[in-house]
């Protein structure tokens, strides 16, 4: 069973990971630097955790808010670029994040051993990232007797506060504002919509959502290296996304969910993972350019859905009685 | 002449654009006054484009100034000069071609919405207000039917209609339309005039770049001729379509079908 609650763990994190490429995805920009804000925001909350005692709620934050700052950094000489070279800039952003955690090495002796049988017992395990040994002993979740199945169940929580962020987003001015600096830069500016501003917006929230999921993935695996956020793992959120339907927030969910569970349910698959995705993702350009999951769609079950809801309840237009339908309203 | 000068709405002078070793535009000076309709023709590759572009902040002018109310708006960006009151239209049709009818013209209230205000609604301004805009706005240029259609599935006509009301749902002073006629059937055209005039006397100020003569001469209060980046004359309709200069360099042979 809890190797269940990891695997729902996972998705959760893969899920929010898709979600973090996809909001900088609304507004036209296409990041293959996620696992650089993955990796930021992995190690910061870690390090509050581990090293200083924090609480995972205020460090998963903190987490967060380094990985927005990095992407601020990143976002705002880069994003004035046409996009092809913002991509080829978050590319070299991994990387250097990549040998940053690869080479680091800060923290404290710790001051007891997990296991007293251990060797790390006589050893004095060391608390924090210890440059290619990684970080290991982020033990929080033992700690604090927090089991498999309590931290899936705050993830899913989680996923679905993030899923009412995007619900609301797709539905606001503002919104609609990124989409319109997706379709058409100029038509946007023309129209008084300050495409950087939204562009810059947009990115930096998807930094810090990566930086969320960092923070989660740590504490779930206990043990992370630098090496762990490569360009593989970059590309493969951005297959997510181009695969589950980059058009609404539907879609992301899908191709975190099926690209998580593939691998779990057939096992087999999962030598030929990173083979899968290369052909699901040509399938997805040549078959259906949105991905599986498309507006349209979404829409049409909105509205099934809302008639469903309502049809039964409402007393139709044409019969005796019923009030005037109101040509006002949408 | 002389007077007047105290309510000109948007006054360029000497305004220049340079592409490399090209002059796009040359020591051009323009002003239009509150409420009028003024007419910006020219042959091809003439500057006329080029002139919009440099007004509404999408390229900066090589030197020159551009007031708007009394305030430089030469170093602003084109988001803030549209949140200042100036809109426009595109030569090639612009529109967000994968959202409805509505949804276009509902974006371009978003200057006047403060969409960022409290970040997801905007606090102190009416959204049912803006929404009964939207749809009056749709119903006056007739495309209300339409609403709920992708802007990539209308006709030409009704694209062109409803880029100029997305550029009304902005709530501009003053409007720029380039080339609204161009691609209309003659029909569509009469409606286009019609609608135009109707704005112009609910006291809108329009300029308008058009190739069609017709239009051009029969909706303008003024005109101004562009030739080679140059002002080569401006004027009433009348007195411009009487210009030897612009009888030689633009109308050519075509003067007689516009005197007759
Ligand atoms: N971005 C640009 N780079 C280089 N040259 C340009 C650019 N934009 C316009 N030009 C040139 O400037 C000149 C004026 O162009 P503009 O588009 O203003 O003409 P126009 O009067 O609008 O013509 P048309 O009637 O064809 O629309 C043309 O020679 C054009 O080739
Ligand atoms: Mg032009």
């Amino acid at each position: 069973m809890a190797y269940w609650y990891t695997v729902i763990s996972l998705m959760c994190i893969n899920t929010i990971l898709a979600w973090s490429v996809y909001s900088s995805f609304m507004t036209g920009t296409v990041s293959l630097g996620q696992a650089g804000f993955f990796a930021i925001g992995a190690f910061a909350s870690a390090s509050l955790t581990a090293i200083y005692g924090w609480h995972i709620v205020p460090a998963t934050m903190m987490g967060a808010v380094a990985a927005a700052i990095v992407g601020l950094a990143i976002a705002i000489p880069t994003l004035r670029l046409k996009g092809l070279y913002l991509t080829i800039a978050t590319v070299a952003f991994v990387e250097v994040i990549r040998v940053v955690f690869h080479n680091i090495k800060y923290g404290r002796d710790g001051e007891f051993a997990i296991d007293a049988s251990s060797a790390d017992a006589r050893q004095m395990p060391w608390i924090g990232p210890d440059g290619p040994l990684g970080f290991r002993h982020i033990i929080y979740l033992t700690e604090h007797h927090i089991t498999p199945g309590e931290y899936a169940m705050w993830l899913v929580l989680l996923v679905i506060a993030f899923g009412v962020y995007f619900w609301v987003l797709e539905r606001s001015r503002l919104g609609f504002a990124m989409r319109a600096v997706e379709e058409d830069e100029i038509a946007a500016q023309g129209v008084g919509l300050s495409h950087n501003f939204l562009k810059v917006f947009a990115f930096a929230i998807g930094a810090a959502i990566a930086g969320v999921a960092g923070s989660l993935y740590a504490h779930l695996l206990t043990f992370i290296t630098g090496d762990d956020f490569n360009i593989p793992l970059t590309v493969m959120m951005l297959a997510y996304v181009v695969i589950g339907g980059g058009q609404t927030f539907w879609g992301p969910i899908l191709g975190a969910l099926i690209f998580t569970l593939l691998p779990e349910i057939a096992r087999e698959t999962k030598e030929f993972r990173l083979e899968l995705f290369g052909i699901a993702m040509l399938a997805t350009m040549v078959f259906r350019q949105h991905g599986l999951i498309t507006r349209d769609m979404v829409r049409r079950a909105e509205t099934r859905i809302k008639t469903a809801f309502t049809g039964r309840n409402t007393i139709g237009p044409d019969e005796p009685g019923a009030p005037a339908p109101n040509p006002t309203k949408k | 002449m002389g007077t007047g000068t105290e309510n000109i709405l948007l006054d360029i002078t000497g305004l220049s654009k340079h592409f490399g070793g090209l002059r796009a535009l040359d020591e051009v000076d323009i002003s239009c006054r509150q409420g009028e309709t003024l007419g910006i023709i020219g042959p091809n590759g003439a500057g006329k484009t080029t002139v919009f572009n440099v007004v509404t902040g999408f390229s900066r002018p090589t030197s020159g100034d551009i007031r708007f109310g009394g305030s430089k708006i030469t170093q602003k960006t084109a988001a803030q000069i549209c949140r200042l009151g100036i809109s426009r239209t595109f030569q090639g049709v612009r529109l967000f071609r994968e959202m409805t009818v509505w949804e276009n013209v509902w974006l371009g209230q978003n200057c006047q919405a403060k969409y960022l205000n409290p970040l997801f609604w905007s606090r102190g301004v009416n959204e049912a207000a803006l929404r009964a805009d939207v749809e009056a706005l749709l119903n006056e240029f007739q495309i209300f039917a339409k609403k709920d259609a992708k802007a990539r599935e209308l006709s030409f006509g009704d694209m062109r209609r409803l880029e100029i009301c997305r550029a009304l749902a902005t709530k501009p002073k003053l409007l720029l339309l380039d080339e609204p006629a161009s691609g209309l059937t003659p029909v569509e055209t009469t409606r286009l005039i019609d609608d135009l005039r109707k704005l112009s006397d609910a006291g809108l100020t329009i300029i308008l770049i058009e190739h069609d003569m017709h239009v051009a001469l029969g909706l303008s209060d003024r005109i101004v001729v562009l030739n080679f980046g140059q002002l080569l004359a401006q004027g009433t309709p009348t007195e411009v379509r009487h210009n030897p200069a612009v009888i030689e360099a633009y109308l050519g042979k075509s003067a007689e079908a516009v005197n007759a």
